[in-house]
């Protein structure tokens, strides 16, 4: 399975306060240099198998959050990394806030953290690809595909602004 | 040895080049990877890298909004192929580096052809890279012909004082190397932190792995050209033979290959990207300067006959 020996990867930040963009940077440098796994660091969704998203979402990041998605190429992951990306973390309950990524974006793996470890980061797109090769296995005997849990009911309004 | 023979010998050599091209290649981009993470002090990805991204974007969907892209990442496979098939059967040095130019052409097709602006400011780019370094590679090519009076690579591959007589013709490949393979301070249509890979921005999956190949194709073949320029073969055979000394001798052009490799990565990893108008100047005020006394020079001595 090739996917998992050259997983390229766009990074979104939500909404963000930067800190988990920097352990994300941090990972592509000499000390933790994912470029050994064949982990790339692309800047377009196109070339991209996993979106990395950091922080929670609102309405306008929301959009293009969906966009970028919409513009991957099948298969295609999802990773969320820290606190805020998983659920809203301490900007659960602000105004603009829709909540974690998972209101949005099926969701494959969930990487925690305040910011999140680049081990754990590397981790989660390791893990991300295990799910993506199971789902393409199942899809080819034929079963149903193991889905992650659909976005719930505080999605994001289509198309609009609030 | 008789001429069937050689003329057998010399066709089995160039099938199995031909087919040996794109692993070539794609073995070098995998190394050039690797130099390139040793030198930023990291451990870099496995030499077979592009390998295994070719077979992953090879199962991917596409997304292209044009069906015209894929056809122009097909004419950039095919002409890179075209380009080494001219050249592994030893067959004309003008014709194949026009065949490479033509490729980068198809790469700006394709970034014509895509709707975003990343893409068109990009394919324009590619044009002003083709245009920046085409010259230089057909005054090199001149050159060739006044040292040998003909283009023929079969005499190109011969002539071991070639490099005396043409030293431009290292810089000029080093340039040529910089610029086609995307790397600084020339990367400026895949600028990637910058424009997002420019031309390519809208291509993915089979598309963008038809592209990778040619690159396969187009390092293995402008790697292949930069070290037709050191040649050993009537040095070494008068006392080997012939088949010993042409071992010798691709021994001897893997390892040029490799340092030319080697100085390209280098200045890769040691330059920052120029702006895209300090190309053109580059290569019109410093590079063809010196490939234009380099020919007046070797036009001094084989036409002119003043030394």
């Amino acid at each position: 399975m090739t996917l998992v020996k050259s997983p390229w990867v766009v990074h979104f930040s939500g909404t963000s306060c930067n800190g988990c963009d920097i352990e994300v940077l941090a990972a592509l440098t000499p000390r933790y240099d994912v470029e050994r796994f064949g982990i790339l660091n692309k800047g377009n969704p196109r070339f991209a198998d996993v979106l990395l998203v950091t922080g929670a979402v609102n309405p306008r990041t929301a959009k293009s959050l969906r966009n970028l998605y919409d513009q991957m190429a099948d298969p295609k992951a999802v990773i969320v990394v820290g606190s805020c990306g998983s659920t809203g973390g301490v900007f659960h309950d602000c105004y603009n806030i829709l909540g974690g990524i998972d209101q949005v974006l099926p969701v494959d793996v969930y990487v925690p953290g305040c910011p999140a470890r680049p081990e754990a980061i590397i981790d989660g797109v390791v893990t991300a690809l295990g799910l993506v090769k199971a789902k393409l296995e199942a899809a080819a005997r034929g079963e149903a595909a193991p889905k992650p849990e659909a976005p719930a009911a505080k999605a994001a309004p289509e198309g609009g602004e609030a | 040895m008789d001429i069937l023979s050689e003329v057998v010998l010399i066709s089995m050599m160039s099938v199995a080049l031909f087919v040996m091209a794109p692993f070539l290649g794609m073995l070098a981009m995998g190394i050039g990877r690797k130099m390139s993470a040793r030198m930023q002090n990291r451990v870099g990805p496995p030499v077979l890298q592009p390998w295994y991204d070719v077979q992953k974007l090879l199962m991917k969907s596409d997304t292209a909004s044009n069906s015209l892209l894929g056809t122009m990442a097909f004419a950039f496979f095919i002409f890179n192929a075209l380009a080494v098939v001219v050249l592994v059967t030893l067959g004309d040095l003008l014709i194949t580096l026009v065949l490479f130019g033509l490729a980068q052409l198809f790469i700006s097709l394709a970034g014509f052809a895509g709707s975003a602006p990343y893409s068109h400011v990009g394919a324009n780019r590619n044009l002003l890279q083709v245009l920046s370094v085409e010259p230089l590679l057909v005054m090199v090519a001149i050159g060739v012909l006044i040292v040998n009076g003909n283009y023929f690579i079969k005499d190109l591959a011969q002539n071991s004082s070639i490099i005396l007589y043409l030293p431009a013709a290292i810089l000029v490949m080093v340039f040529a190397l910089l610029v086609w393979m995307q790397k600084g301070p020339f990367d400026l249509s895949t600028a990637h932190q910058e424009i997002a890979y420019g031309p390519l921005v809208e291509l993915s999956g089979k598309n963008l792995a038809l592209v990778e190949m040619g690159h396969w194709f187009e390092t293995f073949g402008l790697l292949g050209i930069f070290s037709l320029f050191f040649n050993t073969i009537p040095l070494v055979s008068p006392v080997t033979g012939m088949v010993p000394a042409v071992v010798i001798d691709i021994v001897l052009k893997s390892v040029v290959a490799f340092f030319g490799l080697l100085v390209v990565i280098w200045i890769d990893n040691a330059t920052t990207r120029m702006a895209w108008y300090r190309l053109p100047k580059f290569s019109f005020y410093i590079m063809l300067p010196i490939v234009f006394i380099n020919i007046v020079v070797i036009t001094a001595k084989f036409q002119w006959g003043w030394f």
